[in-house]
């Protein structure tokens, strides 16, 4: 039975709308240009790469439904599970769960268990049910093991790369022999830096492929504390963090948009109560009001759980709703932003030219105002992106973020933060929350700048530095 | 040995790629003591010939060839410390806007110390002393105490009064003037061109102006390069240039100025426009846009040959022969210009603007700025009415509030016999049918985001699909556009472009009225005359009433038929364009026409004194006394009230009114 979650609607939606502004603009020069020269920035280009990466595995992970297991007189009986097509692709990594920490890629449990074999009890280090566990004896045949594995695993990436690789070179072509273009393309000649691509693309391959070949025989990021494989949960958290780093946006949008142009344009008395406005939500702290907006949400949930057939649903609406109340409280700068550019545009002389044949305000708003400040909308948008994943982060660590049992980058630090204090640590569920947030929000910094410097007017300077005029004499 | 020599100067700018030859090819000399004008049309890299001699260009530029020497050593070769000490010790400059040449956060004395300690190592004592010296020597009243002001303190005249003396500070051989004039009014420009006549005669230093202002050159310079598309295409004395322009195109820039003499007939001009220096070029650049051009100017790139008088570089002299004969147009092209008596279509009574002044806290209001105050007049139909005065007179803000783009603080205008003031939007509309208004700044005016034809279609909602189509078509081919154009979007334009697509844009709703707020002050004299004569014939075409706010009195004498002259929110004199032009009465009028550059050079004249007053805080009595060497006592208490001089010329000055004996100048 398929489930539309409310977040999933909303992405679905949100992804729907990008492809449609995708298509309207690509037959819009001035449109499209800022996003050619998108094209032609490298680390832009480079962390695109990545962000697709993470936004696949976000997508997919959207797709929800509940599976069928049994049939009861012709009507089928559905899980109470929600699962979703990632978790269906993973289905293995999921189901292995071992009952407390261990060690990444370990075939033995974190700690000793006393275990009771042929009438003799004994302190051990037990074998883990799924780590290592085909292996006869781990201690010799574990690294040699996990070697042959990642390498098979490796050349099989390198081989889908090498297709991927082969059919672009193809369709870029386009008259020429196919080592010319190959060629072309390997040294960096055409416009979209296609080389850095490919090259990314192959560095993520040879980690990727080893790492889901050795996912299935061993737990690449260890286990945490009730055993389950924490590169699974750090995978599950990619979606968490891109829902709340885009959906935010999209309860943000509407407010920051239509406030800041109002008072902008409008100015008067709506001018002086809407700067009041965000003067006023800025001066108390977000956190605070968060907190707050939470905990009243909870105890809604809590009191009505009539109204949630799932868990994921009590889940995903805390979600949805967290989005909503990180989203009324970041508009502010965005929506002072705008009124600024409104302020301004208002006195361009197109919009007088406008007014002087009689155009309603509305239409002046929509067709003059609106598309001269969409650039900054968008610089504005991907750049908070980043600041909202890890706004997410910090929420959940304080506890009114998303819900326990949700799995997100926050909930993983939370549930981690005290197992630093252990002796010996237990360092990884920490280390892989840091290390896929860190590539997240890193590569949507970098993709940031390089939006902002393509629609920037601005931050547009010389290609490169010309020498001095003239040596000495 | 010259001072300053340019040595076949090439400075290339790098652009998203493409190479921008900016200064292709230049060489000149400027001597001891004399003023050496570049002229030429924007875009033809005259300030990039100016930035390298100072090795200021900016990143992208660089100086790929040829060398530049002052008194003999090469500047190119010095390193940049060497070069820091020509810098304002040698050579100084002053540029366009005074507003961004000063830093806003340092006291004019600091400012022009900065040049001090640098280059003339004075003690504490004689620095401020030189510094009140200075400033005295530039005409700024009150040295002392205006050394210890802010930039923001000073009006724009004042400004670049304080950059001249910056730029003068370590007494330097040459000094360019990059457009020292373009941002400042006629009035102020005839005080900054005076101050620095009067400088260079006492200083003996060299000046090298460069300007796009014929009017300026012929007042001030000694000699003149005319530069086109990245090259001087001529060069001769002053006298021999404007006895006789050699280049066609120096003949076609004398040909596109508006004028007096040439009302009733269409201008000269110059086809198309500068063509953009990134493109490769063989044969003369100025061919594809000469009358005279022949197969050999396609093809190879002309040397200098002597014209008898100035050097050229054009085909037409090459052996001696005697350059293009111009087949002077025996009849010019006569504009029907319909001289009915129009009904009266717009009547404006006793319109006043005031903004407030809001202080404090709660934005109390402290007083009124009286942008307009009780200004008066009528427009007839197929009539155009240029309104004239300097800027922040009001006459932009009196366009607007005739169109109701501003609410008006009172008075009546008066459309068609009905009253537009405090109409509701959807009355407003229909009035708005009829009165359009086209901008300055073609940049400004088009919305970057739209095609031309979403901007054309903007006003013409009422209209069904298949008219708004065949009507688009039409207004593009009036205003001399291709068909294409509307589905291209405003910054594949040029600024003349643009400014024809405002026009057509403005044509759409059929007007009968159009506002044009100086509509040709940020275009080129050769495109301007093609905007002038575009406006010429679609007043004879569709009997279109024009008001027209602009600056520039050549314009108001090539075009208006009534003439009002503002000064300070309120109209001073009005008149028939010849009366008013010919006999002005008001002072202010006589400073103004006289201040104007005139290409027959310099004459004595009675100018303004002083920079217009701040109109938050007129003076009291007549707004023009303090400026005014007629003023009498009367005209310190009391407003003057308008006195008829003839049939429809009228003037608000004491000299006139009935209590004293006029003299009329």
């Amino acid at each position: 039975m398929v489930v539309i979650l409310w977040t999933d609607g909303l992405v679905f939606l949100l992804s729907g709308l990008i492809l449609a502004f995708a298509v309207y603009a690509s037959r819009r020069p001035h449109l499209s240009l800022p996003w050619r020269r998108v094209g032609q920035s490298r680390s832009g280009m480079i962390s695109a790469v990545i962000l697709i990466c993470f936004v696949s595995i976000g997508l997919l992970d959207s797709f929800h439904f509940r599976p069928q297991i049994a049939i009861d007189k012709g009507k089928p009986i559905y899980s109470v599970e929600v699962l979703s097509a990632f978790d269906f692709l993973v289905e293995t990594m999921r189901n292995h769960t071992e009952r407390t920490y261990s060690s990444p890629f370990s075939a033995y449990a974190f700690s000793r268990e006393t275990v009771a074999s042929d009438g003799v009890q004994s302190r051990i280090y037990p074998r883990l049910r799924y780590g290592g566990a085909d292996l006869a004896d781990p201690g010799r045949e574990r690294i040699p093991d996990i070697l042959k594995r990642s390498l098979v695993a490796a050349l099989e990436g390198i081989g889908v790369w090498a297709l991927l690789a082969a059919i672009l070179v193809f369709r870029h072509s386009g008259g020429k022999s196919f080592p010319d273009a190959a060629s072309s393309i390997f040294r960096g000649e055409t416009e979209i830096p296609w080389n850095a691509m490919l090259g990314t693309l192959l560095a993520i391959f040879l980690i990727a492929f080893p790492a889901f070949a050795l996912s299935s025989h061993y737990h690449v990021f260890g286990t945490d504390k009730v055993g389950q494989d924490v590169f699974y949960l750090a995978l599950k958290s990619i979606r968490t963090g891109l829902v709340i780093g885009t959906l935010t946006t999209l309860v943000m949008l509407p407010f920051a948009i239509f406030l800041g142009i109002m008072a902008g344009y409008l100015g008067g008395w709506l001018d002086d109560v809407i700067q009041y406005l965000y003067t006023m939500l800025n001066s108390i702290p977000a956190v605070l009001l968060i907190a707050a907006s939470v905990l009243m949400m909870q105890v809604y949930i809590d009191a009505h759980p009539a109204l949630f057939e799932t868990m994921a649903e009590r889940a995903d609406l805390r979600l949805l709703f967290l989005c909503m109340i990180l989203g009324m409280t970041s508009w502010t700068g965005l929506c002072r932003l705008l009124r600024g550019e409104a302020l301004k545009l208002r006195e361009m002389e197109y919009i007088l030219a406008a007014q002087a044949f009689g155009v309603s305000r509305l239409r002046i708003v929509t067709r003059h105002i609106l598309p001269n400040v969409m650039h900054i909308v968008l610089i504005s948008v991907v750049m908070e992106f980043s600041s909202l994943v890890l706004a997410e982060a910090v929420l959940s660590y304080v506890g009114v973020g998303v819900d326990p049992s949700m799995i997100s980058f926050g909930t993983m630090i939370n549930s981690a933060r005290l197992e630093m204090a252990r002796e010996p640590m237990v360092w990884w569920p920490l280390a892989a929350a840091f290390v896929f947030m860190f590539a997240m929000v890193l590569s949507a910094n970098l993709f940031a700048d390089a939006v902002r410097d393509a629609f920037d007017p601005r931050t547009r300077v010389a290609s490169r530095r010309i020498p001095p005029v003239k040596d000495e004499a | 040995m010259s001072l300053l020599e340019l040595e076949n100067l090439r400075t290339f700018l790098e652009n998203n790629g493409n190479i921008v030859r900016a200064v292709d090819g230049v060489s000149f000399s400027v001597e001891k003591g004399e003023t050496f004008a570049l002229l030429g049309e924007s875009g033809c890299g005259k300030s990039m010939t100016s930035l390298s001699v100072m090795r200021l260009l900016p990143d992208a530029g660089r100086i790929v060839d040829g060398d530049i020497f002052f008194q003999g050593s090469s500047l190119l070769s010095l390193p940049e410390k060497g070069m820091r000490d020509i810098r304002g010790k040698k050579i100084g400059i002053i540029f366009q806007e005074p507003g961004l040449s000063l830093n806003p956060v340092l006291r004019v004395r600091d400012q022009i110390g900065e040049v001090l300690d640098r280059h003339a190592h004075l003690d504490r004592e004689a620095r401020n002393k030189r510094i009140v010296e200075l400033l005295d020597q530039v005409g700024i009243p009150d040295p002392e105490l205006r050394a210890e002001d802010y930039p923001f303190q000073f009006s724009g005249g004042m400004k670049q009064r304080v950059m001249i003396a910056m730029a003068l500070a370590a007494e330097p051989d040459v000094l360019i003037a990059d457009e020292p004039t373009t941002a400042l009014d006629v009035t102020i420009q005839a005080q900054i061109l005076e101050l620095l006549r009067s400088l260079q005669k006492k200083l003996g230093m060299a000046i090298l102006l460069i300007t796009h202002d014929l009017g300026v050159v012929s007042e001030m310079a000694s000699r003149v390069a005319v530069m086109y598309a990245g090259e001087i295409v001529e060069t001769a004395s002053r006298d021999a240039f404007f006895a006789r322009p050699a280049h066609p195109y120096s003949r076609k820039l004398f040909a596109s100025l508006p004028g007096r003499e040439k009302r009733g007939e269409m201008l000269d001009m110059i086809r198309g426009v500068v063509p953009p220096l990134s493109r490769e070029f063989s044969g003369c650049r100025f061919a594809e846009r000469c009358d005279h051009a022949f197969d050999l100017c396609r093809e190879v790139s002309p040397i200098w040959h002597d014209s008898g008088g100035s050097l050229v570089r054009c085909h037409l002299y090459a052996d001696g022969r005697p350059g293009p004969v111009e087949e002077r147009k025996v009849v010019a092209e006569p504009v029907p210009r319909p001289d009915m008596p129009g009904e009266i279509l717009l009547s404006v009574r006793d319109l006043s603007v005031h903004f407030p002044i809001r202080k404090g806290l709660f934005k109390r209001v402290a007083g009124h700025v009286a942008a307009v105050d009780g200004v008066s007049f009528s427009i007839a139909e197929g009539k155009t009415l240029a309104l004239v005065g300097e800027s922040g007179c009001g006459k932009t803000t009196l366009g607007k509030a005739i169109l109701q783009l501003l609410a008006p603080t009172s008075g009546s205008v008066n459309y068609d016999g009905k009253e537009i003031t405090g109409l509701g939007r959807r009355s407003l509309k229909k009035a708005r049918q009829g009165l359009q208004i086209i901008f300055q700044d073609p940049y400004a005016s088009l919305n970057p985001r739209m095609r031309i034809r979403e901007i054309m279609e903007e006003g013409m909602q009422g209209m069904g699909a298949g008219d708004r189509n065949a009507h688009i078509l039409e207004l593009l081919e009036e205003v001399g556009l291709s068909e294409d154009a509307q589905y291209r979007y405003p910054h594949e334009f040029s600024g003349g472009q643009r400014q024809r697509i405002a026009i057509a844009r403005a044509l759409a709703v059929n007007p009968r009225l159009i506002v044009c707020d100086e509509p040709t002050s940020a275009l080129d004299v050769s495109v301007q005359a093609q905007i002038l004569n575009l406006l010429k014939r679609l007043q004879a075409d569709h009997g279109l009433s024009f008001l027209f706010i602009t600056h520039n009195i050549s314009v108001v004498e090539y075009l208006a038929h009534e003439v009002a002259v503002m000064y300070l929110g309120r109209i001073v004199e009005k008149g028939r364009a010849e009366d008013v032009l010919t006999a002005p009465a008001h002072p202010y009028t006589q400073a103004l026409l006289a201040a104007v550059p005139s290409i027959a050079g310099r004459t004595p004249r009675a100018m303004a004194r002083f920079d217009l007053p701040s109109p938050a805080d007129p003076p009291a009595g007549c707004h023009y006394h303090l400026r005014c060497p007629h003023s009498m006592p009367q005209c310190e208490t009391r407003y003057p009230e308008p006195t008829r001089l003839g049939e429809s010329h009228e003037v608000r000055c004491h000299l006139y009114g009935n209590d004293t004996a006029g003299t009329g100048d």
